[in-house]
């Protein structure tokens, strides 16, 4: 516990030295529309309402303990984001709310205090209740401070599943994020000034990807984030075909908002779609990110829709650090004021705002800041935004009662419906009660469609599993 | 696969639930029969255990075959993903009334 609390403590320290610079929440005029939500009043939230929302929810905070942002609509998860900023707290942003990740980050946290969307219920019961991000309220009276944080301030912590079972904590400081988002803005033309556009998004806003694009951008670049679910190709087409009437009808100046929405997917998403066959509007640019896209896939979609189609190169480590247009090139463009630099064996990051960091993938350093791909860090599998480490699921399945031996597999790993399939030496067990276990202990989206109840696994004399003799010990009968 | 039959295409429950099982085991490779699903089982989490990538492989297959597209902010969704037989009804009266399917709440 000793360790643990201390690596929770340097996390949550909101800045290790004394500030410097300090940089403003909103970039933006305070009548621009950051959020447009459905539904719920007020829908088109502006940043006027949104510091008046920020301030009211930060005033109602507990004072002591963590901040477990819990929030799944973009626009309450950027409330609680920069309300917990105001109480120089950083929120964690959950990417797992199941009982068992909630479970495993509380022991981290024991006195979390969780912000959730209003009238959202959650299965663990918090001490202390759930603090709500709501937007009605006093919309009226002078116009609300914008208020500045010290640049190296860390104004949230981002969890993945560490390879030894344990969440491993992501702290973003405010500096690098704003940098992020201003070259992000730059690079796909959404900068401050230019026309405002709408961004329907496919990923969830906790996970860094969505935080990045549907949470934080329009703080500091030209959108207007759609505040909707997205995740069938049924929402995508319809929120796209909302979002592209908007700056015909009544509710805005007509050159305020631009035509053409920005689309925030990913390649699953995007692969649906296709197969799908449903028409979407004009776009200003498709942005995909979060597993590899096949350059076939984005020929395709820019084929289609008549966009180009960005994909975006992240790293746990750091965040988006470059981006190409998959269907013409294959290097990698570096975002600007980012550099990459090969010392001891691994390619270090230099970003504005942020330390060097060594990046776990291997690149290819080639002039100009660019780079190619050679291997990502292989044991990683990815489904739908949400991330597993093939050694940690492994390691859940083995844990079980009756499990000897276990392994999981991706039989075919580029294709991104993929679904793992498990191997156990587990006498006495059945596949189907292994399973009902596994449900509780891993996300849904990777637990394995099979498992191969086996006397041995093919294990070499080094005590490895090749990938082959995992493939020839499927039964015959076992699909692919 | 083969083609749509006609009851199918006239929306007819049946013969909609019927197709669907068979689209539902060929696109999620499941380990079971078309016959063998149970009309009136959940799909998700017990039943035949299926989970949110599958609700996207189960929208595109439904869009692809029968033109229905599915929401995930449709409030009768616990209702339509209830089991075979909800679902089937429910693109059977999609497809009755197409316009419905595709425009925008």
């Amino acid at each position: 516990m000793t360790s643990d609390s201390s690596v929770t403590h340097t996390v949550l320290q909101p800045w290790t030295h004394a500030p410097r610079t300090s940089i403003g929440l909103l970039h933006r005029p305070l009548d621009d529309i950051l959020f447009w939500r459905l539904g719920t009043a007020p829908q088109r939230v502006t940043g006027a309402i949104f510091l008046r929302a920020v301030a009211r929810v930060a005033a109602s905070l507990p004072l002591a303990g963590a901040y477990f942002n819990l929030c799944r609509d973009p626009c309450g998860t950027a409330i609680a984001l920069t309300a917990c900023m105001l109480r120089a707290t950083p929120c964690v942003l959950v990417t797992d709310p199941s009982p068992a990740g909630l479970s495993a980050l509380l022991q981290q946290f024991p006195e979390a205090h969780p912000i959730v969307d209003e009238g959202a219920q959650w299965p663990i019961c918090f001490a202390g209740g759930t603090v709500a991000t709501p937007l009605a309220g006093d919309a009226w009276g002078p116009p609300p401070a914008n208020p500045s944080f010290p640049a190296d301030m860390v104004s949230l912590v981002g969890v993945t599943s560490g390879s030894s079972g344990k969440p491993t904590l992501h702290a973003k400081r405010w500096g690098a994020l704003e940098a992020r988002n201003r070259v992000a803005a730059q690079r796909f033309g959404l900068m401050v000034g230019g026309r405002q556009r709408l961004l329907v998004g496919t990923v969830s806003p906790t996970h860094m990807y969505g935080m990045e694009m549907m949470v934080l951008l329009p703080l500091h670049a030209s959108v207007t984030t759609w505040c909707a679910p997205s995740f069938l190709p049924g929402d995508a087409a319809a929120n796209l075909a909302q979002a592209a009437q908007i700056h015909a009808g009544p509710e805005v100046r007509a050159d305020s908002i631009a035509a053409e929405p920005v689309f925030v997917t990913t390649p699953l998403h995007l692969a649906a779609l296709l197969q799908a066959k449903v028409p979407l509007p004009p776009m200003h640019v498709i942005i995909s990110a979060t597993a590899p896209l096949e350059p076939s896939l984005a020929e395709r979609a820019e084929a289609l829709w008549q966009a180009p189609v960005m994909e975006i190169f992240g790293a746990t480590e750091v965040g988006s650090i470059a981006s190409r247009r998959t269907a013409r090139e294959e290097a990698w463009t570096c975002y600007d004021g980012l550099s990459l630099t090969l010392r001891d064996g691994a390619t270090q990051v230099t970003a504005e705002g942020a330390p060097e960091t060594p990046l776990s993938d291997v690149l290819d350093l080639l002039p100009g800041d660019q780079f190619r791909l050679v291997a990502r860090s292989s044991d990683i599998i990815k489904r739908g935004g949400r991330r597993a480490s093939l050694a940690g699921l492994t390691r859940a399945l083995a844990g079980l009662e009756g499990v000897s031996d276990a392994a999981f597999l991706l039989v075919e790993p580029t294709r991104v419906t993929e679904r793992p399939v498990a191997f156990a030496v587990a006498p006495g067990r059945a596949e189907v009660s292994l399973l009902a276990e596994l449900r509780g202990l891993i996300e849904p989206a990777f637990l394995p469609r099979r498992i191969f109840l086996l006397e041995h696994l093919p294990r070499n004399e080094m005590g490895k599993l090749p990938r082959d003799a995992l493939l020839g010990a499927m039964p015959a009968d076992a699909g692919r | 696969m083969a083609d749509l039959s006609v009851d199918a295409m006239n929306g007819d429950v049946a013969a909609i639930q019927r197709d669907l099982a068979q689209t539902i085991v060929t696109a999620l490779k499941l380990e079971i029969a078309a016959a063998d699903i149970e009309a009136e089982a959940p799909l998700f989490t017990e039943g035949l255990g299926l989970d949110s990538i599958d609700a996207l492989e189960i929208a595109v297959c439904v869009s692809e075959r029968y033109h229905v597209q599915l929401r995930s902010d449709d409030p009768d969704n616990k209702r339509i993903f209830a089991s075979l037989r909800s679902l089937a009804e429910h693109i059977a009266a999609r497809m009755r009334r197409p316009t419905d399917a595709t425009q925008a709440p």
